[in-house]
């Protein structure tokens, strides 16, 4: 093997390497998302919030008020798949389709019984998330250390 | 005892800045009731952290990664440029770089405005603004 065979086969396998990293990273990402409390940070009644769940490359995630019956329900999440072809330098967008996702991320102002209103704070799942995203490039690394 | 210590040091010190730029208009701070007046703006607050990051096998400090999240809440009315604008003069008190409080608290990069909602009676314009603290 020539010395610029060798040069071309190591850029090959580095370019391989920091892609499996950012697609591994980009999927735990979605994972944390995916969790319900109290083991991740996202509120679970009924599942539908984490069953909207949507990651697109190089395009953006659109809220869906009709879910994905036609009735507000959403039938599950796709992060794995469609990061699944993702290279270096592609935009990958996760966000929630419920209309209700901002909301209960960022928090709401409601009316009680005796028509008081209250503010119900953010669960502010996203931001948990997003901050947890040099954690889940580290743990991208490791993996893709270990498996060569 | 330290960490306990290291995460009140980090809380206080957003909350003893965000008041300060906050005054005279009320906050609705994590945890805490809070009724709003239908006809005055209020902030509300959310603050993140991610688990802490170990820096050195031996004992020392760790890093910490999180959201400070402020809300503008204002009644309907005015056009949606004054709610951006309420939340960029956010964005301008709590520039990237600036060190918040006696911790080794700083924000990481220029906050971000998210999309105003409707809610209810109120606009609602969050915030967000990332910080990085290591201790």
């Amino acid at each position: 093997m020539s010395f610029a065979d060798e040069i071309a086969r190591f850029q090959a396998k580095a370019l391989d390497r920091a892609n499996r990293v950012f697609r591994r990273a980009v999927t735990l990402l979605g994972e944390e998302l995916a969790k319900p409390r109290p083991e991740g940070g996202t509120p679970h009644l009924t599942g539908n919030l984490i069953r909207s769940i949507l990651a697109r490359v190089n395009g953006p995630v659109n809220v869906k008020p009709d879910g994905d019956d036609g009735e507000g329900n959403f039938f599950g999440t796709d992060v794995g798949l469609a990061v699944a072809g993702a290279v270096i330098g592609d935009t990958i967008t996760i966000g929630f389709q419920a209309v209700y996702a901002a909301r209960v991320n960022f928090g709401f102002v409601g009316e009680d019984k005796l028509g008081r209103y209250y503010n119900q704070q953010g669960a502010h799942f996203v931001e948990r998330a997003a901050a947890m995203w040099p954690q889940f490039v580290d743990q991208a690394v490791r993996e893709v250390k270990a498996n060569g | 005892m330290a960490n306990a210590l290291t995460e009140t040091q980090i809380w206080m010190a957003w909350r003893t800045a965000f008041a300060t730029f906050a005054d005279p208009v009320p906050v609705a701070w994590p945890a805490e009731p809070f009724e709003p007046d239908t006809e005055r703006m209020f902030y509300a607050v959310g603050f993140t952290a991610a688990p802490p990051r170990r820096l050195m096998l031996g004992k020392g400090p760790h890093v910490r990664d999180g959201f400070f999240t402020a809300s503008v809440v204002a009644p309907v009315g005015p056009p949606l440029a004054w709610h951006i604008q309420k939340a960029a003069e956010i964005v301008d008190a709590f520039a990237e770089d600036i060190r918040i409080g006696d911790c080794w608290l700083r924000i990481t990069r220029r906050a971000e405005i998210m999309a105003s909602y409707n809610d209810g009676p109120f606009i609602r314009t969050p915030v967000v603004i990332p910080w990085q603290a290591a201790a």
